[in-house]
């Protein structure tokens, strides 16, 4: 078993985009990050199978030989399709909050949210 | 061994790209390594996944998040080409108009992109929200619906052009619309019109030769004015604060005085 | 902005750290048993296709895969009707197409990435790629030449509202797909197509057709985004 660095590093990009989602104000770039998080899942599952020596699984008739397991490929090749989809419906809500607040500072907008709320119910 | 350095260097791309301070080098940031994370999935054996992600995260993921910022940092602003005002000088912009519009631009840090349209349309434009501000000699008496007019920044008159005279034209003046490059060249054309223009373009069209047309000038004086969206106030405030603030160090006299005569 | 929230962001780094810690030690128990895809090898027997991915995911697993391509649907969906312009009293402002250079480039690279997308299609249940993969490169495709016509002329080049009446039909098509062996009788998941020998390219059965049904509409559900993006006029 080699060393399990796919998995390592897909934590860590988790853990970075954690911090890009936390730390940062701008409203797009916290959007960029959810899509870090995304991908940093997808790298978890196919990093998974860590035997030395297997190779991708496609079969040529007539030839056998040791493949890598196909399972979560399979799983997350949708994913990605649908991960790009819900990205860009986020996207457009970001464009509807930046349009009605003419801003994409997350903490003004915010507090214009809370003004909003006070002023329909002191 | 080449799949572990690109491991090693996915870490590092990403913190790096979303670190950054402007939104452009954040998404482009993410895009590279969208195409490192295709790269290592295709040497980690899993090339279904490796073009899927290659497909999507390198190409329409950026491609979607560019065209939902490609507004960023532009101030639009639709105009009637108006000579002396708003008017195209070789590769550039030159006129009084388009000086107060680039310092507007400069003040608020933006880029200007001037777009020229028939004057019919700069109001429609402005009012559904695909311009900023609306310019290029409007002479507007009250607001239109849903926009706002800046205190007039220069004053002007109202003149009729009719004719030719030896046409009898007895058609009822209709005010200016369209381009005004057309309507020089009716002009030279010895064209049949009536019609109610503003100082600078009859300036223009006197200096270029309206012989055998009948000019009246109307009573009253007007001013030039820009438009802007009701739902942009801080863009009204701004632009009213600059044109005051020209007028009192004369600078908008002065550009007046340079580019109208 | 960085100091007032680097308390919160390191606590939270240090709580997403452990909780990474622990997932790693429990994939590190976990992959000991190594795993065993000849099940996989042995299930796709019947179907002979040579693309394991694709035995997987249009095979045994079909019905996560048509319920994704309806969670798609329904984001495009979304994306159509927050996007929803109010009718435009006048012709937007005609923003200038790009360079003649870009132009001529891009007409002659649409059909190359097409052919690409269509290939890779076709052949998904022989060679790496499939659907998703074919419909999202011949969507990238119509999207460089969006990029060079401008964004107002394409739209009269493909008709948005003809083409969503296609999205749907292929939907519907792969229902009909899937839920026929049910209705006839047969067992759930096993194909209507009979298998064609292994590794050609009349093989694995209805993978062919699978494949295509979801290339077109992911194909259409992207581009059906993208198009709305760039008629959009945002803010941001």
């Amino acid at each position: 078993m080699s060393a399990p660095i796919g998995i390592i590093v897909a934590v860590l990009l988790f853990g970075i985009g954690i911090l890009g989602l936390i730390l940062r104000r701008d409203l797009v770039i916290k959007l960029l990050a959810l899509g870090l998080i995304n991908s940093s899942s997808i790298l978890c599952l196919v990093s998974l199978d860590r035997r030395p020596d297997v190779s991708p699984p496609i079969l040529v008739p007539g030839v056998e030989f040791a493949i890598v397991d196909p399972l979560p490929q399979a799983m997350v090749l949708s994913a990605i399709v649908i991960n790009f989809a819900i990205l860009a419906l986020a996207l457009v809500f970001v464009m509807r909050l930046v349009e009605r607040y003419h801003t994409t500072d997350s903490l003004r907008i915010e507090h214009e949210i809370e003004r909003d709320r006070e002023e329909v119910a002191p | 061994m080449s799949r572990t350095i690109l491991l090693l260097l996915l870490p590092v791309l990403a913190a790096l790209a979303l670190s950054q301070r402007r939104r452009l080098f954040a998404i482009i940031g993410m895009g590279v390594f969208s195409l490192l994370l295709a790269a290592t999935y295709f040497l980690s054996h899993a090339p279904d996944v490796a073009i899927t992600e290659a497909a999507i995260g390198a190409a329409l993921v950026t491609f979607i998040y560019i065209l939902a910022i490609r507004n960023t940092g532009r101030l639009v602003v639709v105009a009637s080409e108006t000579t002396g005002l708003l008017q195209r000088v070789g590769d550039g912009l030159a006129g009084v108009e388009w000086e107060i519009l680039s310092a507007l631009a400069q003040e608020m840090g933006l880029d200007l992109v001037v777009q020229f349209v028939p004057l019919a349309d700069v109001e429609c434009l402005v009012r559904q929200g695909d311009a900023d501000v609306g310019a290029g000699g409007l002479v507007l008496d009250t607001a239109p619906e849903g926009l706002v007019c800046t205190p007039s920044h220069l004053q002007t008159a109202r003149f009729v052009v009719r004719g030719p005279v030896e046409a009898r034209n007895v058609l009822e003046p209709a005010p200016f619309s369209g381009h005004f490059s057309d309507l020089v060249e009716s002009v030279q054309r010895r064209d049949p019109l009536s019609v109610r223009l503003d100082l600078a373009r009859f300036m223009f069209l006197s200096r270029h030769g309206l012989t055998g047309y009948e000019a009246t000038r109307e009573e009253g004086t007007a001013g030039y004015t820009f438009v802007v969206s009701v739902r942009r106030p801080e863009i009204h405030t701004r632009l009213a604060r600059i044109i005051q603030h020209l007028r009192q160090t004369g600078a908008l006299e002065d550009s007046s005085r340079r580019h109208l005569g | 902005m960085i100091r007032r929230n680097a308390r919160l962001g390191a606590v939270s780094g240090v709580i997403v750290a452990a909780f990474c810690c622990l997932v790693w030690f429990g994939f590190e128990l976990g992959t000991e048993r190594s795993a065993n895809p000849s099940i996989w090898i042995e299930a796709n027997a019947p179907i002979g296709a040579t693309n394991l991915v694709s035995t997987i995911y249009l095979g045994a697993r079909l019905f996560d895969t048509v319920l994704e391509v309806l969670v798609f649907a329904v984001a495009v969906l979304g994306v159509r009707h927050y996007l929803e312009e109010k009718a435009r009293q006048v012709s937007t402002v005609e923003t200038l197409p790009e360079s003649h250079v870009i132009r001529v480039s891009a007409h002659l690279l649409l059909p190359l990435i097409t052919l690409l997308g269509i290939y890779v299609t076709v052949f998904g249940h022989l060679s790496p790629g499939g659907g998703f993969s074919g419909g999202v490169i011949v969507a990238s495709g119509v999207l460089l030449v969006a990029i060079a016509l401008g964004p107002h002329a394409i739209g009269q080049r493909i008709p948005p509202e003809r083409l969503e009446w296609f999205e749907w039909i292929a939907l519907l098509m792969i229902l009909a797909i899937v839920l026929i062996p049910a209705v006839a009788g047969d067992p759930p998941l096993s194909g209507i197509l009979p298998p064609g020998r292994f590794g050609r390219l009349y093989s694995g059965g209805d993978l062919l057709p699978l494949n295509l049904l979801i290339g077109a509409k992911v194909f259409i559900g992207s581009w059906g985004i993208i198009h709305h993006f760039l008629q959009h006029r945002g803010e941001i």
